[in-house]
């Protein structure tokens, strides 16, 4: 992870405590670390506004576009995207916020009303909420959401990982969040329809969005090319927390890739995006080997806390991506 | 990569990676003198249909695909859609219609071209040093390649390395007079002769996996083969140096380019973003120095690179993503020596049926943490 030449007003200190055994957040993968170098180092449709030097933007297509935001902590940078519809547009995740994402957002559809979503609950995904009236995600993440994106969230930040000016981050503010059901329709104008799919796996309310009319799957977390957590487990305090498992994600994922040929190109919430649509294909088969035997992990990684307590992360590769990574209680769901 | 004529002939009529055409894929190139065609049996008319992967990547090159064999990870065709289509160094020379190329470093030039045959697209590196250049590799020599290199390099002398003999990367040696590579990639190279090319033809003069001018292929000229020893430094004026470090594995006398002055390893077909086959663990290749094929081989020549890593930042492979960070090596030495350990025990196990074949030959995968897989060749006792 050698410094990638960035265009933003960020600048990367480090990404984690290299003398932390324990601490393997900040080593990403040579696949997607190599991705990413060769995409913002290279690319011609890379600008960066004036009105918020915190984002790389990207052009993907004529009505869609890619917001590069600098990870604040060690986790991996984020991606948020951006559709405009006719009428509309959709900014799908929020970010930490960082800068002014309205002004951006509004330069770029030209004021055009914005349907803002969720993928999911990470603070990386959705503290950024705050700058806007109204979000939407699926139902189960409502309550998840309001656990991240509350009064506070931002005091860890202190420039300890990424140098930004920390007034640039923004003040909490209630706003609308909106839960809807798997399936939801949300039309940007005329015939622009974009569905929320309901996946599970990396959170309980984790959605991805198919957007018909561009023929694209924005897939959120669940589709990483790095490490795919969608088999943590229950976590302590989330809601639904029993669908934090491969088994929940696995069944959603079969009913998704019955629908193939709905979409053709899948992005990600970090790191390659872009990707062939077949890619699904490798996720659901190395999920239906683990679940048929939770064994067959390729690599596993054991680490020790700081009060001692020894616990191992399961690795399983996908073939042509990442790996999925899983926990001992993250195969099934809890309420099997 | 080598194209396995066998496994392709099972694929034929099974999809057209690249393109979406309706209409029937002939395609009138001219026959080479002295090739026979028949021009009563057209070839039957085939229903193309789209491949589920490596869809067209949108490309100003001459030529055009017709169709891959086998498919290629997502990852790398992401990674090279994402390159070709929106990389701000991208240039076509008129000089050389069948070739992209990218500017890596101020002195270093990735030539890209696709493949001939139904594999991955290849890669040529060029390095500029102060007085000489370096070619990595020369392709299926495809359009005017030295004309490409003078224009880019404005005529400086150029020395030519090979870092092995397969068509896809050395075929267009013969547009040079003088060749260097390893000292056991020189029989193979001897083997070279004008009817190389003839298998990217069908019967009936048709190409096969790649349109292109069959005219701008080279014309078949012998050249000067130089065999160099394992540490061989070719210098390119004042102290840039470049060292050829003997590998093995992909192919017996497959070598890799360790340029320091610019802190770079060219690592030809041995480290691979979709499959890199890099050894067997017991099945020994026919031909000169075959042993050096072997996966144990190779893992001690990695060994040696893992030593060797303060000399190198990035790893340049002859095939997709590039660019690598040096400390993919030792994951790769990782996963040599997991295959070495436990042969039996791959990640996963990949069987082919040959045209007459009376049992399945079996292919082992082993991932390589954080990177793709190595494929093995394996014979259980």
């Amino acid at each position: 992870m050698a410094p990638i030449k960035g265009a933003t007003k960020s600048k990367r200190l480090k990404w984690g405590d290299l003398n932390d055994k324990n601490n393997t957040n900040w080593i990403q993968n040579n696949l997607s670390w190599t991705f990413q170098k060769m995409f913002r180092e290279g690319n011609d449709t890379r600008k960066v506004y004036d009105i918020n030097p915190y984002v790389e933007v990207y052009r993907y297509t004529d009505n869609m576009y890619g917001l590069w935001n600098p990870s604040l902590g060690s986790g991996g940078d984020v991606w948020q995207y951006l559709i405009i519809g006719p009428e509309k547009a959709m900014l799908i995740d929020t970010a930490f916020g960082l800068g002014n994402q309205k002004g951006l957002v509004s330069q770029l559809t030209g004021n055009m009303p914005v349907i803002v979503v969720n993928t999911h609950l990470g603070s990386d995904h959705s503290l950024g909420n705050v700058l806007w009236d109204k979000v939407y995600c699926h139902e189960y993440e409502v309550d998840n959401i309001k656990t991240v994106v509350k009064p506070g969230a931002w005091d860890r930040f202190n420039n300890d990982y990424v140098e930004y000016d920390l007034k640039d981050l923004p003040q909490y503010k209630d706003y609308e969040l909106i839960g809807v059901p798997d399936g939801h329709i949300f039309n940007l104008g005329g015939d622009y329809d974009i569905e929320l799919f309901w996946t599970a796996g990396h959170a309980a309310g984790h959605a991805m969005f198919i957007d018909k009319k561009g023929r694209n799957l924005i897939a959120g977390d669940d589709v990483i090319s790095d490490r795919i957590g969608c088999g943590g487990g229950p976590k302590k305090g989330m809601f639904y927390q029993e669908y934090c498992n491969l088994t929940s994600y696995r069944d959603r994922l079969k009913i998704l890739v019955t629908r193939l040929d709905e979409f053709d190109y899948v992005f990600s919430g970090h790191f390659a995006n872009n990707l062939e649509n077949s890619v699904l294909l490798n996720i659901l088969e190395a999920l239906n080997d683990v679940i048929e035997d939770p064994k067959r992990y390729t690599y596993i990684e054991e680490s020790i806390s700081n009060t001692g307590e020894k616990s191992v992360a399961y690795y399983k590769q996908v073939k042509g991506l990442g790996r999925i990574r899983y926990s001992e209680n993250g195969v099934y769901p809890s309420y099997a | 990569m080598k194209t396995n004529r066998r496994n392709f002939l099972q694929h034929v009529g099974a999809g057209a990676a690249g393109l979406t055409l309706a209409s029937p894929l002939v395609f009138s190139a001219p026959a080479a003198p002295g090739t026979e065609v028949c021009s009563k049996n057209p070839p039957p008319v085939v229903p193309v249909k789209r491949n589920s992967q490596m869809w067209p990547i949108k490309s100003g090159l001459k030529s055009k695909r017709i169709k891959f064999d086998v498919p290629q990870n997502q990852i790398s065709w992401a990674f090279m859609k994402e390159l070709r289509e929106h990389n701000k160094t991208r240039k076509i020379y008129p000089a050389n219609p069948y070739v992209e190329v990218y500017q890596f470093r101020d002195n270093l030039y990735g030539l890209f071209t696709e493949n001939c045959d139904g594999m991955g697209d290849v890669w040529m590196y060029l390095i500029i040093g102060p007085e000489k250049v370096m070619l990595i590799d020369t392709a299926y020599g495809l359009g005017d390649l030295k004309g490409l290199v003078d224009e880019i390099t404005g005529g400086k002398p150029i020395v030519v390395v090979n870092t092995h003999e397969h068509y896809d990367h050395a075929y267009g040696n013969c547009r040079f007079e003088k060749v260097y590579c390893h000292e056991y990639l020189v029989p193979y190279l001897n083997n070279q002769n004008e009817h190389m090319w003839d298998y990217l033809f069908d019967a009936f003069g048709n190409n096969i996996w790649l349109e292109f001018d069959r005219n701008d292929l080279p014309k078949f000229k012998k050249y000067e083969i130089v065999g160099v020893k394992d540490g061989h430094r070719f210098n390119l004026g004042g102290d840039y140096e470049v060292e050829l470090v003997f590998t093995g594995g992909h192919a017996a006398g497959h070598a890799a380019y360790l340029d320091k002055k610019g802190r770079n390893l060219f690592t030809g077909d041995n480290i691979c973003s979709d499959v890199s086959g890099c050894g067997s663990v017991n099945i020994v290749k026919p031909g000169p120095y075959g042993e050096n094929t072997s996966l144990k081989a190779y893992r001690d020549n990695v060994q040696r690179l893992v030593n060797r890593m303060g000399e190198y930042d990035y790893i340049f492979p002859q095939h997709f993503m590039n660019d690598l960070e040096n400390n993919l090596m030792p994951k790769i030495l990782d996963a040599c020596d997991a295959i070495l350990a436990n042969p039996e025990k791959p990640d996963y196990t990949i069987e082919t049926w040959g045209k007459n074949a009376t049992e399945p030959a079996v292919r082992y995968f082993k991932f390589i943490k954080d990177f793709s897989v190595i494929a093995y060749g394996y014979k259980k006792a």
